[in-house]
């Protein structure tokens, strides 16, 4: 069990930087997902803390002592890698005892450690097989005693759902999550998948080229994302995202104009959430379009409209088709569910267009918007 | 639809394909043993002349040729050293520390270690004696002169040695071929994965890259023995076997029996017996390794 903290931390291999300076806590006890597209940077942080990469610069600091020189064997990590890294030629049991061979530990206390070790994670029964006789999921589950056997002060996890079938990585998304809260032990999760992040971590840092874009709740992450580029990564389908321009307390996006809540001046990003749209009749609504497409999927109904702002997307709940392709349609939605970022990305807090017109517009809001 | 037949799976003809390698082991393999297995029961000479069928040429071999044990013995120091010393353990050797560091740097090195092998085994026979030339135009006589020690004449003084060394060199660079994509083969995570489970670097080699090794390991030691034991052309050019029979391993005293001292009958009899050896080697080895476990499934069904 333990505290990281990253200061300064960045790591470079020659000429190109993969990590820039980061600064991080994870406290102890903690669940955290590294959330982030491939190449962002996720598994270079994991390696790094794990020992197996030395930082370029910065300190990682385990509870409080420096181990940024400290080689990976002497760092007490569990690591459970996404090929699982399995030792071929060990037994199921010589695997998860493997760990217990470099520390001073007897061997009734060992048998009696891999037997809890497996038991944990409910492979009690497979202990004499070889890993090539081993399904994907068991021998996930051999790797994950193999890393908790030494009773390690941080737990990492390399994209370890990922080569799993979508039912077992559901079961093992709970199942990951009710060990780690059970042993209490720090654990930091590699994934590029959202929902594993959202429903296992207690919170994400959402990492892109190279650098920390946000750290969070899961729902700080989805409802009050810090940038453009999490409000896109985070939720399927995406953040509908729309180019305006804020001049004072005006809005203008496409042909429609809005009145803001503040003041702000310069090129926007208007942001809405799919289901935070409601599909209502054209009268009224701030902004009207045609029907593209409708795609129902089962619990929902996926719409695209064209609206003179571009596409815009919107989930309707329930099974039932309400509106054909074609019709004519309006969009409203909640003012404070709307997000605006500026011309950089970053979101402006506290800003958002009101769903009544602007006054200087009315004229260009009367005529039919299509 | 109507004119397009579906034509049912035709099973392939394995016999026909097969021909070429079967008639090339008939005439180049199978017939040699036939005739040898043939010759070693005559009298057989120089003058190719069979006079009696006879079982002499065993009783010989048995019970009148004194320079079999130490033949014997030859062959089992030659082999033996070679075989572990550089065939495998030196071959492991450069595939480790040829994988170990810069990927262009160990190429240039395999390549070094290669070059050998590419050249004529007169040339690099040649090389050897030149080497080993007690006179001062040898190399190992300049070194020796310049550092003002006495002079060895290796040729002479330590035949084996040097015809274990000059093997051994050449030998090495099949097992480093071999091992190095072995190594290669091996995911890097499981070296990492045993790093953060406490392993040293030792740790790794030994737990990781050692069980890796070891099938092909297994595959090379036989293959490597038997072409140990049967093949003597180093041996012949650098020290012909000398002096005396110091340096002559059974390979190569069949070789001398039959065409120096015109034995064919007698040389083709102890064909025979390199034969029976090299069999009895390969299935224990067979049996005690397990290379069974080795062999995969075909990828492709022609049956």
């Amino acid at each position: 069990m333990a505290q990281i903290t990253l200061t300064n931390v960045s790591k470079s291999w020659g000429e190109t930087r993969v990590l820039k300076p980061m600064n991080l806590t994870i406290e102890d006890g903690e669940f955290v997902a590294i959330l982030g597209p491939s190449g962002c940077g996720k598994s270079t942080t994991l390696f790094l803390l794990a020992g197996l990469y030395a930082p370029s610069a910065g300190e990682i600091a385990f509870d409080g002592h420096d181990v940024s020189r400290v080689d990976a064997r002497d760092r007490n990590v569990g690591i459970v890698f996404q090929s699982y890294a399995l030792y071929p030629n060990l037994t199921v049991r010589e695997n998860i005892a493997f760990p217990l061979r470099f520390k001073s530990v007897g061997k009734p206390e060992t048998a009696r450690r891999v037997e809890e070790a497996a038991s944990l994670v409910q492979i009690g029964a497979l202990l004499d097989r070889r890993p090539s006789q081993l399904s994907g999921g068991q021998q996930q589950r051999v790797a994950l005693a193999r890393a908790l056997v030494k009773e390690p002060n941080i737990l990492l996890l390399d994209e370890p759902l990922s080569n799993l079938d979508a039912t077992l990585r559901i079961a093992m998304r709970a199942e990951l999550k009710a060990i780690q809260k059970r042993l209490g032990i720090t654990t930091l999760i590699v994934t590029h998948d959202q929902i594993e992040a959202i429903t296992m971590a207690d919170r994400i840092i959402c990492m892109n080229n190279g650098e920390i874009a946000q750290i969070g709740t899961p729902d700080d992450l989805y409802r009050r994302p810090n940038n453009l580029f999490v409000a896109g990564f985070i939720g399927t389908p995406p953040m509908n995202r729309v180019k305006g321009h804020a001049t004072g307390r005006v809005l203008k996006v496409a042909d429609e104009s809005f009145q803001l809540s503040a003041d702000h001046s310069g090129d926007v990003t208007f942001g809405l959430r799919p289901e935070d749209i409601s599909l209502v009749a054209p009268v009224d609504a701030p902004l009207s379009g045609l029907i593209a497409s409708v795609e129902p999927m089962g619990r929902e109904v996926f719409y695209t409209v064209d609206t003179p702002a571009g596409p815009i997307h919107a989930l309707e709940y329930g099974e039932t088709v309400r509106h054909a392709t074609g019709a004519s349609v309006g969009l409203t939605w909640k003012p404070e569910l709307g997000l605006l970022f500026d011309a950089t990305g970053d979101r402006l807090g506290g800003l958002h267009p009101d769903l009544s017109h602007s006054a200087d517009s009315r004229t260009a809001a009367l005529q039919p918007a299509l | 639809m109507s004119q397009t037949r579906l034509r049912a799976h035709r099973p392939a003809r394995p016999l026909l394909y097969l021909m070429p390698a079967i008639a090339l082991l008939a005439i180049f393999f199978l017939g040699p043993i036939l005739v040898n297995s043939v010759i070693a029961f005559t009298d057989m000479g120089v003058n190719l002349r069979v006079g009696q069928f006879t079982l002499l040429n065993f009783e010989r071999i048995v019970q009148r040729d004194g320079r079999i044990p130490m033949v014997l013995m030859t062959t089992l120091i030659y082999v033996g050293s070679t075989l572990f010393l550089f065939n495998v353990g030196l071959g492991a050797l450069l595939a480790m520390t040829t994988t170990a560091i810069p990927e262009k740097l160990g190429n240039f090195f395999r390549g070094l270690w290669l070059l050998p092998r590419m050249s004529p085994a007169v040339l690099y026979g040649m090389l050897w004696i030149w080497i080993a030339d007690p006179t001062p135009s040898g190399l190992l006589a300049q070194v020796t002169i310049a550092l003002g020690l006495p002079t060895v004449n290796l040729r002479n003084d330590y035949p084996l040695m040097l015809v274990v060394l000059a093997n051994g060199l050449v030998g090495a660079s099949f097992a480093m071929v071999i091992l190095t994509s072995s190594i290669r083969s091996i995911p890097a995570h499981l070296a990492n994965a045993a790093r953060v489970d406490g392993a040293s670097e030792w740790g790794v080699l030994r737990h990781v890259v050692a069980p890796a090794l070891s099938q092909p390991i297994r595959f090379i030691t036989i293959y490597q023995a038997l072409s140990l034991m049967t093949t003597y052309e180093y041996i012949l050019l650098i020290t012909g076997g000398g002096p005396v029979y110091d340096s002559t391993p059974y390979a190569l005293y069949i070789y001398r029996r039959a065409f120096e001292n015109g034995a064919y009958a007698y040389g083709a009899a102890l064909a025979l017996g390199l034969m029976v050896i090299g069999v009895v080697i390969t299935l224990l080895q067979w049996r005690l390794t397990d290379m069974r476990s080795t062999f995969a499934a075909p990828k492709i069904e022609v049956l």
